[in-house]
């Protein structure tokens, strides 16, 4: 007997699904073709962006299962972009509950905890974790652009490409994200 | 620039703050030129609140450069593809849920809570409600207008809606005069005596309030919310009586006791 809670995706093996076999791996193919084009190239942005190997691997693999999800020919326009965006997604969505986690759990222990403890120590996020913290509080457009560009070493051409926006374009919004990465990150340390 | 500026204030300050962010900020510029022009170089070393910012964004730059140049472990990838290809083979989808034994989730209560006392607080506020709804849907009191003539003969009771029923736009200023005849006449209200008062008048706004000066000492006990009658019977109010009975007015004294 299970219950669900939370919104934590995970990824649970359907026992009736069909079996590993030619059926299934037919359906499969798009995404092996991605996979074998811009497996690496994500990898290595999850990789830039998360810092941890087990959430790399996860994040991975709930991004190539989404795009399962989307069945034998999804509609996209470009399958290498819609996957760099679902993995990045992916991502972000782990550095926010991890933030989330670091602020939150020790009240929520306090709170739960019969026994009045000491306030638990603040940990002191680590500055790859405030770097991700702030990359995760830009606006979507920015971050892409910075994601893509800083972190995966895209070309603004490139860049554009993924997200379907003119290279000049995506030029700009870089430079709006350092700036506003600098105006976070110095409004973290004064805190 | 001045001394009682906060540093952000000075940075605003500076006219060429906009062009130094914009040089920092663009990448391709500096990489180009492999390290900062000449000129603002020059700027920097002059300009204190722009090196503060020129800092910062070096700082942001750097650590995006720091983090992108992390190689992945050499044997993640592999690692990864596998587990993802395992996933995939067993028909693995994202459900978006996680899901526990039921023993691992809390129970709020050991018993199981009887349905109805979880509808109690629906209930209550469906009574609210409903009170609410009727309040607004129908008077809430009728005063008992009874027109008494001089010699002190009843006439038909005129009822006021108390309050102007939900849909019914009130009247924007109501002006009623309770006198339409020689001030020995009288008004009995179901609510009690509450003195005469030969005239009076009521000044009534949209918002049901009222002037202090418009309403009577004598009318006390008017409801407060009182908004008085439509226009057909307010021409009914002013009209005079019928020929073969003296004119009638009104006050808030309860009708004398006919013993």
């Amino acid at each position: 007997m299970t219950t669900a809670v939370g919104y934590v995706t995970q990824v649970i093996p359907q026992e009736d699904s069909e079996p590993a076999g030619a059926a299934t791996r037919a359906h499969l193919r798009w995404i092996d073709q991605v996979i074998k084009c811009d497996g690496a190239g994500i990898l290595r942005m999850l990789w830039q962006l998360l810092q941890r190997e087990s959430d790399v691997m996860d994040a991975y693999q709930d991004c190539f299962c989404k795009l399962a999800g989307l069945g034998d020919r999804p509609n996209l326009r470009s399958a290498k972009a819609y996957a760099y965006r679902t993995a990045m997604n992916v991502a972000i969505e782990m550095i926010r509950v991890r933030s989330r986690r670091r602020s939150h759990w020790p009240a929520v222990a306090a709170e739960r905890t019969d026994v009045i403890l000491d306030p638990p120590p603040q940990t002191d996020p680590s500055d790859a974790d405030r770097l991700s913290d702030a990359i995760a509080q830009l606006p979507n457009h920015l971050r892409q652009v910075v994601v893509l560009r800083d972190l995966s070493r895209m070309a603004y051409a490139e860049v554009g490409r993924v997200l379907g926006i003119d290279p000049a374009t995506a030029r700009v919004y870089r430079r709006h994200a350092v700036v506003k990465l600098a105006e976070l990150l110095g409004e973290g340390e004064r805190e | 620039m001045t001394d009682y500026e906060s540093p952000r204030m000075q940075e605003r300050a500076c006219p060429k703050r906009l062009w130094v962010l914009s040089v920092l900020s663009d990448d391709e510029a500096m990489d180009t030129a492999g390290e900062l022009p000449q000129g603002l170089r020059f700027h920097l070393s002059q300009c204190a609140p722009c090196r503060a910012l020129a800092d910062s964004m070096l700082a942001v730059t750097s650590a995006l450069g720091a983090r992108a140049e992390q190689h992945v472990p050499y044997d993640l990838s592999a690692r990864a593809d596998e587990q993802l290809a395992r996933a995939l083979r067993a028909g693995a989808r994202l459900t978006g849920r996680v899901s526990v034994p039921e023993e691992a989730v809390p129970q709020r209560s050991p018993r199981p809570t009887p349905g109805w006392p979880r509808l109690l607080p629906y209930a209550a506020a469906a009574s609210i409600l409903l009170g609410w709804s009727l309040l607004w849907l129908r008077p809430l009191s009728r005063a008992t207008h009874q027109v008494v003539d001089e010699r002190g003969r009843r006439h038909q009771p005129i009822y006021l809606p108390a309050v102007t029923p939900m849909g019914e736009e009130a009247p924007e200023e109501v002006v009623v005069e309770t006198v339409e005849g020689p001030p020995e006449g009288r008004l009995v209200t179901t609510e009690g005596e509450a003195g005469t008062k030969p005239a009076a008048r009521l000044r009534i706004c949209r918002d049901r309030s009222y002037t202090e000066a418009a309403l009577s000492e004598d009318l006390t006990c008017f409801p407060r919310a009182i908004v008085l009658p439509d226009p057909a019977e307010r021409a009914r109010w002013r009209r005079p009586g019928p020929v073969d009975r003296p004119p009638y007015t009104v006050s808030t004294t309860p009708e004398p006791d006919p013993r």
